[in-house]
């Protein structure tokens, strides 16, 4: 029996350790001299503003590499331009493992919540506290300073074969912006020289369409916002 | 004061491990100082610490080893990363194993520095050193780089590839001579787990707890600070720990049946119990691993090499205690001693690895 007894105590001071697991650190950002400060090289393709070295996920969330295996992540100017105005951003929890096309966030804004999948796989180690203080960061400057987190990543170089990135890139956002155009045609919700959206569109259309436009680009469904926690992350 | 009291401050397993660390000096002046109290006697001559830190320590660092050698014999550069890890777990499993040994007074290491090859020791005391030197070589071109050196020198690499298969000799010799040291007592082992493949069970179980070990090593190295495996390389390893939990459960369950050993008659004794529990510690992890989706969950995995070690810790003990309870119709319980002994030097191994994994590039491409 002294077997038993052995197991069990393994046993219980792993369900200890569990059970009084320590709450998670507020976060924060990593420090400087592992995560450089970056100026986002930004290009006008098709009329629309196209970042370098960033590689796109599907769902219209963005990824840079920043060496040592850190990579940043934030919303497309897409996604910003939808909601127009965020309001609030969750994230998942800090030092948690995220897969790629797995729940990396929440935007809230327009009357929705939508989550937004992680680009890559890796473990989420910093997250940006003044976007998540000032979320209006992430629409005014969604590749620069409104980046939402830093996730390391053993395995970028095999998550962003998944990805859109260098001369893909344009072509994709301008069918995006096409596509777009096309479910929003008959209710008039474009600019008037028919390309751009308005900002803030997701607010401007029919609960149904913009059901529609959540599923087509996020491929997800919206949901009613929860109330904002205090705790962020 | 508020620095004199900041060590109050300290986590639940900070305060756990400075307890046991305590408690296990104590013990171990006591038992040397006093001689031994502990419930290990002529009829029961393997105990706790023999059964935990020195037989799953030996296990560990033997599968470690193997690990390690299979990845450079097969070529396997995705799994380059793991490398490291298998040296660290093994030099560790060695160094919980002597202190095992050690700990046990009328078997200390004095055989140790003697050239004696009949000696039990003499085979760990050379894979102990050897391990040692595997991985010292292992970080060595880091070092090198990290202290001004451009490119490592070729001796490096010449040296590390014989002295991990040495190591791996050594340690697979004396994990089976291990195996054959239990089987020297006829008649006072139940023969649930005395049998004459122990040595191949030995060996096949060590392996899957050096995998086991990796995958749980990886998974609170990614919870920690994100250096471990992705899920990819965990479900590939995961894969492989499902076939070899295959293979063992299969010949053992083979072995129990050539012998004649009924496995259906169920007699309601304490061995057939944990014998139940052993394989069902095997058998819960393979049904898990052979089903794509939940491969696919690296918690899953994590869950499962929980089991795996928990299973070599069940047969380990099984095979040095329950077995000889059986076939003595004796019970045997540890003294507190044992117990605090025994729990420290795993402490100590579980606290020097998260130093190591904290300090170290353990699953980075070297």
């Amino acid at each position: 029996m002294s077997v038993l007894l052995v197991l069990a105590m393994f046993a219980l001071a792993i369900l200890w350790g569990r059970l009084f697991k320590r709450e998670v650190q507020p976060a924060v950002a990593v420090p400087e001299k592992t995560l450089r400060p970056f100026q986002p090289r930004i290009e006008s393709r098709f009329g629309m503003e196209v970042p370098r070295s960033y590689f796109f996920h599907p769902c219209h969330t963005w990824a840079r590499d920043e060496g040592l295996q850190l990579i940043r992540v934030g919303v497309d100017s897409f996604t910003a331009n939808l909601f127009g105005k965020i309001e609030h951003i969750d994230v998942a929890g800090l030092y948690g493992w995220v897969r790629q096309g797995q729940k990396l966030m929440t935007i809230t804004g327009a009357g929705i919540a939508v989550d937004l999948p992680s680009p890559i796989e890796g473990v989420l180690t910093a997250v940006n506290r003044a976007v998540l203080d000032d979320p209006a960061m992430a629409t005014a400057d969604p590749y620069g300073d409104g980046w939402v987190a830093v996730i390391r990543s053993p395995s970028f170089d095999t998550d962003r074969r998944n990805l859109m990135q260098g001369a893909m890139v344009a072509p994709w956002m301008r069918n995006s912006m096409a596509q777009l155009r096309e479910m929003c045609s008959p209710s008039g919700a474009l600019a008037q020289d028919g390309g751009l959206p308005l900002p803030g569109l997701l607010t401007r259309v029919s609960p149904e369409l913009r059901n529609r436009l959540i599923r087509e680009f996020f491929l997800t469904l919206a949901t009613v916002p929860a109330e904002p926690t205090s705790q962020h992350v | 004061m508020k620095r004199t009291l900041h060590f109050l401050r300290w986590s639940f397993w900070v305060w756990c491990f400075a307890l046991l660390m305590t408690g296990g000096i104590y013990a171990s002046y006591a038992r040397f100082a006093h001689g031994i109290d502990h419930s290990v006697s002529k009829v029961f001559p393997w105990g706790l610490i023999t059964g935990l830190d020195v037989l799953c320590g030996i296990a560990i660092a033997t599968g470690g080893f193997t690990v390690a050698a299979s990845i450079y014999v097969l070529n396997l550069e995705g799994y380059r990363s793991v490398v490291r890890t298998c040296l660290v777990t093994s030099l560790l499993g060695y160094v919980v194993a002597v202190l095992g040994i050690v700990s046990s007074p009328g078997r200390t290491a004095i055989q140790m520095g003697t050239w004696s090859s009949h000696s039990i020791l003499y085979g760990i005391a050379w894979a102990f050193v050897l391990s040692g030197a595997v991985l010292i070589l292992e970080f060595a071109p880091d070092l090198w780089q990290r202290f001004g050196g451009r490119e490592p020198p070729h001796w490096m690499h010449f040296l590390n590839m014989p002295l991990l298969f040495a190591a791996v000799v050594f340690s697979v010799l004396y994990q089976t001579s291990l195996a054959d040291l239990l089987q020297s007592l006829p008649g006072r082992v139940s023969p649930l787990w005395s049998t004459p493949q122990l040595p191949f069970f030995f060996f096949v179980s060590a392996v899957c707890a050096g995998l086991a070990v990796v995958i749980s090593a990886s998974w609170h190295v990614n919870v920690a600070s994100g250096k471990g495996l992705s899920s990819e390389r965990v479900a590939g390893l995961g894969k492989v720990l499902a076939v070899l939990l295959f293979l063992y459960l299969g010949i053992r369950i083979a072995d129990l049946l050539y012998r004649g050993i009924p496995l259906l008659v169920w007699e309601n004794n304490p061995e057939n119990v944990l014998l139940g529990l052993e394989m069902g510690l095997i058998l819960l992890p393979i049904v898990l691993l052979m089903n794509e989706k939940s491969l696919q969950n690296p918690r899953v995995v994590y869950l499962c090499a929980g089991m795996v070690l928990a299973g070599l810790i069940t047969n380990r003990l099984n095979t040095c205690i329950t077995s000889v309870e059986a076939a003595m119709k004796s019970r045997y319980m540890p003294g507190w001693n044992e117990f605090v002994v025994a729990y420290s030097i795993v402490a100590l191994g579980v606290a020097a690895f998260s130093l190591m994994a904290k300090r170290l590039p353990l699953f980075l491409e070297p």
